[in-house]
């Protein structure tokens, strides 16, 4: 369109011969260009044209003004009181470290039960040796059944671990490629659970992503906490999350296409086992930077 | 919070940013408290357009909170030489909200149907000295001076985002009376705007 430009020096606002018809109809378009009004094909126009043409770029100037009044020509109402208090959790930092480090912050262990026990044998210093016999026989065919159960938790524990391990494979590939993102999720209400947030490790481009959710309410034995995607209307799984005793829990996620194409990332209480789409409201939620955010 | 601030904050106050490039250059740096500072100052600016745009409080709500998660994330992006920080922070909720309207297919004509809006007098607090506010409350009230479907055509395009291709199909109009109407409305609410400005 650069040839273009001879032609609007002509123009009917500066000339008094013919207009140039070509000129004029894309200097018509103007007005709608800086509203973001016009179609694809229009906006290619208007954007060449504005390399030649200083009459066009001054029109559009003035309509970009306008346009940039108009965001502010909302009738004012004023923000709900509980958004600063989401946004102060969803941008707190990062406290995993800390807490894991903290005496204070471990769940109790079983050492009180362990002393109690053998303070309770210490009183008894004059039992016969069959009794201790007997008694650790006892001990011994609890721990070969816990044993057995626990190798058999252990096989599907494998399984997991190896399909995690492969999502973890591509994560750290990500990592090392340093062009990950870290997006904070926010509560999704104070209402439901003020303190839980989580933290979201992805590249837009990928498929894989890691979550990591702090402060989720406990959950009762039949329930789970389940990772959903949210494109538009749509909600795809994530995976489910079983939270720690202090409410912390992690997921590596898969998703069917590039992260990019989601908007947003929820996390839900769900029957054990999950649910093909969300059946109660969200404790957490936030924006994944799906299509539309425009830079500036 | 620069390094020197994040050291002297516990003993020494730091002093409130009044300008918004220092306070962005503390949310460049991660300062929760400039974040905070900032939607204090644009949280209702913010909302209120979303609201505008979305028709729906719970909504508009959420488009503010992930406007501000989104400053938070892509702050360096900002470049002051090219516009105001409240312009900048509304083009993103605009977007944001759009969006989201695009993807629910919740475009009406609800959305234009009433140029009269209430206003929250404790919202325009911070607000009545800001030139660019006040340009747009004023545009607001040129805007009922302009021929109906003028109006109509502006507000569906500038709040819910639509193209002349789009508006054609989504008011029944073809596409040159569109077009027509749209140029003429801008064209009529710029000179409004311009001659009320220079009074």
């Amino acid at each position: 369109m650069g040839s273009l430009a001879p032609d609007c020096e002509n123009s009917p606002e500066m000339s008094t011969e013919k207009p140039d018809t070509s000129c004029q109809a894309i200097h018509d378009l103007i007005p709608a260009f800086s509203l973001g009004a016009t179609d694809p094909a229009e906006r290619d126009l208007v954007e060449s044209h504005l390399a030649d043409c200083p009459e066009a770029a001054n029109l559009r100037a003035g309509y970009d003004s306008l346009a940039e009044a108009l965001l502010h020509s909302a009738p004012p109402v004023q923000a709900p009181s509980g958004l600063a208090d989401r946004l102060r959790i969803a941008t707190q930092p990062a406290t995993v470290a800390a807490e894991s480090g903290s005496p204070s912050a471990k769940p109790s262990t079983d050492r009180g039960f362990v002393r109690r026990l053998m303070n309770a044998l210490s009183l008894h210093p004059r039992r016969s040796m069959a009794v201790v016999a007997a008694l650790s026989l006892v001990i011994l065919v609890i721990a070969n059944l816990f044993w057995s159960t626990q190798l058999r938790s252990s096989r599907e524990s494998q399984r997991q671990l190896a399909q995690f391990l492969d999502h973890q494979t591509e994560l750290l590939a990500l990592i090392g490629e340093d062009a990950f993102l870290r997006i904070e999720l926010p509560p999704a209400s104070t209402d439901v659970a003020a303190g839980a947030h989580a933290t979201v490790l992805c590249n837009p481009d990928r498929e894989v992503g890691f979550i990591l959710a702090e402060g989720l309410p406990p959950l009762p034995p039949e329930q789970v906490y389940q990772v959903w995607l949210v494109s538009g209307d749509q909600r795809v799984s994530g995976g489910l999350m079983q939270p720690d005793a202090l409410g912390r829990g992690w997921l590596a996620f898969r998703a069917p296409v590039p992260l990019k194409e989601f908007d947003a990332v929820g996390i839900t209480p769900e029957p054990a086992g999950g649910s093909p789409g969300p059946t109660s409201p969200p404790v957490i939620r936030g924006p994944l930077y799906g299509e539309g955010y425009e830079e500036s | 919070m620069s390094r020197s601030n994040q050291e002297l904050g516990r003993s020494l106050p730091a002093p409130e940013p009044s300008d918004d490039s220092d306070l962005m250059e503390l949310i460049v740096a991660q300062d929760q408290e400039a974040l905070l500072l900032l939607y204090q100052r644009y949280g209702s600016p913010v909302y209120s357009l979303a609201l505008r745009i979305l028709r729906d409080p719970g909504q508009a709500e959420e488009v503010t909170q992930d406007t501000f998660l989104k400053v938070w994330q892509r702050s360096s992006q900002w470049d002051p030489n090219k516009g105001q920080l409240s312009s900048w922070l509304l083009t993103i909720a605009r977007y944001t909200a759009i969006d989201r309207l695009r993807k629910e297919r919740r475009i009406t004509t609800q959305a234009v149907t009433s140029l009269e809006e209430t206003v929250d007098p404790p919202a325009t607090q911070g607000l009545v000295g800001d030139r660019l506010w006040q340009d747009g409350q004023l545009l607001r009230e040129l805007m009922t001076q302009l021929p109906s479907e003028q109006a109509q055509v502006i507000e569906l395009a500038f709040f819910l985002g639509l193209t002349h291709s789009e508006l054609a199909e989504h008011l029944g109009w073809p596409l040159g009376t569109v077009k027509t109407r749209l140029r003429l409305g801008l064209h009529r609410l710029r000179t409004l705007w311009v001659d009320a400005t220079k009074r």
